[in-house]
């Protein structure tokens, strides 16, 4: 942020880039959890640091900006799945020199990212883009290439290390009664089927079963392939759904209706029955017995999604519960030497949580193929709201991205959401508070009574000088981010 | 206003300096090369309002003027803890003679260096409020009026604090001082009192007269560098909250002459030949009225964030005040010009324990409305 507001965006790029490999994505589809924790939020409004990234991934993509891998250690690794924690893991033990070859059983790379996410949130061309630059890194890539047995192509192959992010491609299934003629898909098939241009058949009514993103994607991606009523069917209420707060409002503007508190119990031609449910004392949905009758031509089951675990079957000493890989805390599985991340091991399942992955898991790879302990990262400093003195920052609301008009949300695949430009994202980053960070704002220089600040000059900050402090504390409430803090003086023994 | 308000920015223009801003927007205390002509090592207490505001002060007029600067000092606390016999915190040449008299002894130096043809070398007077708006009041006023060439900053901690707090004629109504004690039914200090300075200032129609605070530094040099470009007499008064004698926190200095301006009990504005001609908008309106959010001693720092410290208090009802809620009893019932009555102070029959007789220690005052002042003051100078 802070290179972003000097208007250095090609610095502020390399600084995302040392920990996120994917910013143009990650400014698409990351459902933002930085912003939550934005103390900006309770002066207006939080700062888009999702819309910055974005604005800085599609700087990066429109004038080609690359890295290079680091030093060649020589060392082979291999790294089973091409979404996103394979890709994140790969680009990182590239930048650390080793030899990484990643397999992937589809035929492009991306996983979820391209099969799962819909391209009205993430445009192909932007994907494709992102690998590229990680794959011209020196990946040796090799598609339609299935991993059956991760000890077995370790010790033919000869990887030193193996990264398993197979993520988790497998729809959940559950016994819906159905006659004959229902036509019950699944979320993942259905996706999988749109994102490589053979959309299936849906018919003009569709129900999609289950809470969770996916479904919202699958009822999004219904309406555009034209469908007139997607009906999201969901055992609980819209507070307790799974699926992020912005795709459901954005669901809805596209008219896609919610059917809460029901369950399908049966499935026929044109027609299914759903069974009307209350929550207990616990939250949880118990069945109340009453019946309702939904018109639907086709339902899409989006229940979750499990791992297809096939390739450590024959590893013992990977363990497993369930139906993920069970990792330490430097994602290292049973068997010495193999790492998991992604969805295969357990976590929140979003492309931000899978990248994070991907990223500590290269460093732990990388300690482990030198012998060394993961290096502990070094703490960030916080400051709370309470350390901030807002009375300094400017009223600047916030800038929001135009969405695509809701005609064309409901009859092409174009992109929802659009970036910032340059005046906007500048204005963004420059809304950020810095809490906890100096930002060189000469407050605590001039508010001294007693000059006893020293600026060192341009990035190099300011110096307290003891000799002359007397401890008034001006400077720390002074500075607007919370970034001096008061110590008292330890009175040394005579 | 005379600093021009830079919006968005991050922290904009309301900091010092900010680095997305070009060299010549910031302030003239962010450049490492400033004066410091009120250099560290003097003796104030820790978190001067006072020395704070005179380091920004003199450092703004010297660059206004070129370094081609003399100061005159009335006595209090700027004169001893800067200059303990013999040594001297002043990086310019500066003069002491007494406490009454420095209006006198500036106009003196501007005539001296007039008649020696050093016209070029300007004149800064300046004290407490005690030297200012009561020993020295008589030599201010002559001064004023003969329209010499000074610039008079009068450094307003509302009582005189080197001698032990005792009160003078700018403490507010119902401000603790050693000689106007909170007790019992006594409110502190005593309704109705106290002279409004900028506003007798204004009524000798002088060239410039403005008032400001430590909570907006960059006002305060804006306003000094702007009456160091106006020949004749000008006046200046700025508000220094004073840890030691107002009993606050030490790192609560800027904050309370915030609170001050915000609530609307001392207003910011710059005066010409008797008419106001600016002032300074309240950005986040706090009451007056009600508690201080934080503890004694808690860091909380911002105007936004907590109440204000002062007492339920002021002599014409603050902005964002309703009517009537101050229920203290009229003892001593007064009615502004306009009718509306002076409200008092009220204890609301408990006595008060120990934390709300420190908030209800302070309290600022609004000058009386000026207009209705100086329509009265026949115009004797024409302007030019």
């Amino acid at each position: 942020m802070r290179l972003a507001q000097n208007g250095d965006y090609e610095a502020a790029w390399r600084e995302i880039m040392r920990i996120n490999p994917l910013p143009a994505i990650m400014g698409r589809v990351c459902y933002r959890p930085c912003e939550t924790a934005c103390n900006r939020g309770q002066l207006d409004e939080t700062v888009g640091i999702n819309s910055v990234e974005r604005f800085l991934g599609d700087e990066a993509v429109r004038a080609g900006w690359t890295v290079s891998a680091g030093p060649s250690t020589g060392r082979r690794v291999l790294v089973v799945g091409a979404g996103p924690a394979g890709l994140a893991a790969a680009y990182h033990l590239r930048l650390l020199g080793h030899d990484v070859t990643m397999r992937d059983a589809g035929p492009e790379p991306g996983g979820m990212m391209r099969f799962g996410i819909p391209a009205y949130r993430l445009p192909r061309d932007v994907l494709d883009a992102e690998i590229r630059r990680i794959v011209d890194l020196g990946v040796t890539l090799e598609l339609n290439t299935r991993v059956d047995d991760v000890a077995a192509v370790r010790e033919t192959d000869g990887f030193e290390a193996v990264f398993l992010a197979v993520g988790a491609q497998l729809s959940h299934r559950t016994y819906v009664p159905a006659g004959d003629s229902a036509r019950l898909l699944d979320a993942l098939s259905v996706l999988r089927h749109t994102a490589g241009g053979a959309p299936p058949l849906l018919g003009r009514r569709v129900a999609v079963y289950g809470g969770g993103n996916t479904a919202v994607d699958v009822a999004r991606t219904a309406r555009r392939l034209g469908a007139a009523d997607a009906v999201i069917v969901y055992r609980r209420t819209r507070d307790r759904m799974p699926a992020h707060e912005s795709e459901v409002a954005e669901a809805e503007e596209e008219g896609v209706r919610m059917c809460w508190l029901s369950t399908i119990a049966r499935a026929g031609e044109g027609r299914i029955t759903v069974e009307r449910m209350r929550l207990d004392e616990s939250g949880f949905p118990q069945p109340t017995g009453e019946f309702d009758e939904l018109d639907a031509d086709a339902v899409v089951l989006a229940l979750g999604q499990d791992s297809d675990l096939g390739l450590v079957s024959q590893a013992p000493s990977v363990a497993t519960a369930h139906g993920r890989i069970v990792v330490d805390s430097a994602f290292m599985t049973g068997l010495p030497g193999v790492f998991a991340g992604g969805d295969a091991i357990s976590g929140d399942r979003t492309v931000t949580s899978a990248v994070g992955h991907g990223r500590r898991a290269a460093q732990a790879i990388d300690a482990w193929l030198r012998g060394r302990a993961t290096a502990e990262e070094a703490l960030v400093r916080e400051a709370g709201y309470d350390l901030l003195n807002p009375w300094y920052y400017t009223e600047a609301p916030r800038q929001h991205r135009a969405r695509l008009e809701a005609a064309r949300r409901t009859s092409t695949f174009d992109e929802v959401v659009a970036g910032l430009d340059p005046a906007t994202a500048l204005f963004e980053a420059r809304r950020c508070l810095s809490c906890g960070g100096c930002f060189e704002c000469d407050n605590c220089y001039s508010v001294c009574p007693d000059d006893a600040v020293i600026k060192l000059g341009p990035g190099l900050r300011y110096e307290i000088d003891l000799e002359y402090c007397k401890g008034c504390g001006l400077c720390a409430a002074e500075c607007p981010a919370g970034a001096i803090t008061m110590i008292p003086e330890q009175r040394q023994p005579t | 206003m005379p600093v021009e308000q830079i919006p968005h920015q991050q922290t904009g223009s309301l900091v010092a300096g900010n680095r997305l801003l070009a060299p010549e927007q910031r302030s003239g205390q962010a450049r490492p090369d400033r004066a410091n002509s009120l250099t560290c090592g003097h003796r104030a207490c820790r978190g001067c309002g006072e020395a704070l505001g005179a380091r920004w002060v003199v450092d703004a007029a010297l660059r206004a003027t070129g370094n081609r600067l003399i100061a005159v000092n009335a006595t209090g606390c700027l004169e001893v803890f800067s200059t303990p016999y013999p040594q001297s915190a002043w990086q310019l040449p500066w003069l002491h003679s007494l406490f009454g008299n420095a209006p006198a002894v500036a106009t003196g130096v501007a005539a001296a260096l007039r008649a020696t043809g050093r016209a070029d070398v300007r004149v800064l007077g300046q004290g407490g409020d005690g030297g200012t708006v009561d020993i020295g009041f008589g030599c201010l006023s002559g001064m004023f009026e003969r329209n010499d060439d000074v610039l008079y900053v009068c450094y307003d901690n509302e009582a005189y604090m080197n001698t032990g707090v005792q009160r003078s004629g700018a403490t507010p109504a119902a401000a603790r001082t050693a000689t106007t004690q909170a007790v019992g039914t006594e409110p502190g200090n005593v309704f109705g009192q106290g002279k409004n300075l900028p506003a007798i200032a204004m009524a000798h129609e002088i060239p410039y007269v403005a008032t400001a605070t430590v909570a907006d530094l960059r006002d305060l040099e804006a306003k000094v560098t702007r009456a160091m470009d106006v020949q004749g007499a000008r006046y200046l008064h700025v508000l220094v909250p004073c840890p030691l004698g107002w009993g606050s926190e030490a790192h609560d200095t800027i904050r309370l002459a915030r609170l001050a301006t915000q609530c609307g009990l001392f207003p910011v504005l710059e005066a010409a030949y008797g008419e106001v001609t600016a002032a300074t908008r309240i950005r986040r309106r706090v009451p007056v009225e009600g508690t201080c959010a934080g503890s004694p001693g808690t860091p909380t720092c911002s105007g936004h964030a907590s109440g204000p410290t002062w007492s339920p208090v002021s002599r014409r009802r603050p902005i964002g005040t309703s009517p009537g809620t101050a229920c203290w009893p009229h003892r001593h019932p007064r009615r502004w010009p306009d009718g509306d009555p002076v409200r008092h102070h009220a204890r609301l029959g408990v006595e008060p324990d120990q934390s709300d007789r420190r908030l209800a220690r302070r309290a600022t005052r609004l000058p009386r409305p000026v207009s209705a002042l100086c329509r009265r003051v026949p115009r004797r100078r024409e302007r030019p």
